[in-house]
């Protein structure tokens, strides 16, 4: 067994060494494989090869430069209009919004006056534009909706009428003044104040008074529906509209105040006998 | 320093498609990648249309060379992965070898290859040339490219590595594997013909 042993590692240390030689010379052999030229036939064919792809590569470069070429025109165009876009578009501005054109065209002028003369009346310009009678289409318009406010007594009083809510003072004509005077006190800031039939200029005395009806109605959400003196005693007295009360609960009472000797009495308590519940003091 | 500049304006005119600057780029590269494919391939006209086919790609690719290696070590890059997807492609692919090949003068004439060893050639020089590549095809392939590109076509490792696309170190360890599984694979071959 031994025998067999030894046997075999001999042969195993002779086959290395054989090996060992053999790799060299394997190596040698690979390293002298002789090169071998390429066969003329390839040339042929491989020329011919190339002829084609060149002219294919060449037809690429002009495709692709003639598309950069076609892509640049393109964006010369793009800004341009862009440009001009822009261009316009000032222009139009200018001309619509600050231009010296502006208000030239009668058309647009016409189609403008009536809806910024009725929204303001008060435009002094407008009213003087259409004072001075100029013959286009917008200033007539414009002279029409400045008569208005004298027209519109006549609807305030049909309003009257048909309300009945309101008491005058002394005939008709009184409460249909009066009812003009409610329409005013409704678009306007001040209440004015009249003497009879006849308004006045409100006069410090007024809004004296005025001041003075504020301090006894302090707390109360109200609103002065009307205003009438007494040229005789040159007392005031306050038609008062009652909404809220101090603890905001709705009250929607009329109220009558006098205002005389710079005190304000409640007139329906006055003529009861009572004593005045504020004055000026 | 010439070369490389001159190598550098052939490319340029190459890039535009001109054909004899290409010619002339390929001209020092294009036998030892002839070369490269036959001892891949194995086959005259396999390593001839993979030449073909990559020096076509090369031309046609050419803008994508962005010189971070010799531009030779490009092109055997390009050859060495045709051949790689040639062998892929035919891998399931009976081979057919044609027994007809017209000579220069074209006459066609009938060719019997005979890979077997006789019992002379494997006693007298068991370690010839065809024996050493037969034996060569029997080793895995990462084995093979790494022998037949630093043992028979004699580039460097780091030509090598730029070819495979993997690291020097790589390259040498694995070049000593592979001459072992060369060497392996021809005493295998031997005693196989002593039975």
């Amino acid at each position: 067994m031994e025998k067999q042993s030894d046997l075999h590692n001999v042969t195993i240390d002779i086959d290395n060494e054989i090996l060992d030689n053999d790799m060299e010379k394997l190596l040698a052999i690979l390293h002298n494989v002789p090169e071998v030229e390429i066969p003329d036939r390839f040339e042929k064919r491989f020329s011919e090869a190339l002829k084609e792809e060149g002219s294919r590569i060449r037809k690429e470069r002009l495709a692709i430069a003639a598309n950069e070429k076609r892509k640049w025109y393109l964006k010369v165009a793009a800004t341009a209009a862009a440009c001009f876009v822009v261009v316009f578009a000032s222009v139009s501005m200018y001309n619509d919004v600050i231009g010296p054109d502006r208000g030239v065209n009668p058309a647009e002028e016409s189609a403008d006056a009536p809806m910024s003369l009725s929204a303001d009346m008060s435009n002094d310009n407008a009213a003087l534009d259409a004072s001075k009678g100029i013959d286009d289409a917008g200033s007539i318009r414009a002279k029409e909706e400045l008569t208005l406010p004298v027209e519109q007594p006549v609807t305030a009083m049909g309003r009257v009428d048909a309300e009945g809510s309101r008491e005058s003072d002394s005939n008709g004509q009184d409460a249909g003044q009066a009812e003009i005077y409610y329409g005013m006190q409704s678009s306007e800031a001040d209440t004015l104040c009249r003497e009879g039939s006849k308004y006045v200029a409100a006069t410090e005395e007024y809004w004296m008074y005025r001041r003075l009806v504020d301090e006894y109605l302090a707390g109360y959400e109200y609103k002065v529906t009307d205003c009438e003196r007494d040229s005789e005693t040159g007392s005031y007295l306050f038609e008062v509209h009652i909404l809220m009360d101090p603890e905001g609960q709705i009250v929607d009472e009329p109220m009558i105040l006098r205002g005389e000797q710079g005190e304000i009495h409640d007139s329906e308590k006055s003529t009861e006998g009572d004593e005045p519940q504020t004055d000026s003091d | 320093m010439a070369d490389v500049y001159n190598e550098a304006i052939l490319i340029e005119k190459a890039k535009s498609g001109d054909e004899a600057s290409f010619e002339l780029l390929i001209q020092n590269c294009k036998t030892k990648a002839y070369n490269t494919a036959l001892r891949y391939l194995r086959d005259e006209e396999d390593a001839m249309d993979v030449l073909q086919e990559s020096l076509i790609k090369v031309f046609r690719h050419l803008n994508k060379f962005k010189g971070d290696c010799k531009f030779d070590t490009w092109v055997y890059r390009i050859v060495v992965n045709t051949c790689n997807d040639f062998l892929r492609k035919n891998k399931n692919q009976r081979t057919n070898v044609s027994l007809y090949r017209t000579d220069e003068d074209g006459e066609t004439m009938i060719e019997i290859p005979d890979t077997a060893p006789t019992p002379s050639e494997v006693f007298d020089a068991k370690l010839t040339t065809s024996c050493v590549l037969n034996c060569l095809n029997e080793i895995p392939k990462e084995q093979k490219d790494i022998i037949i590109l630093r043992d028979i076509q004699g580039f460097s490792y780091e030509e090598i590595g730029q070819i495979l696309n993997c690291s020097m170190g790589t390259v040498k360890s694995r070049i000593n594997r592979a001459r072992q599984k060369l060497k392996q694979s021809i005493l295998e071959q031997y005693d196989r013909s002593c039975v």
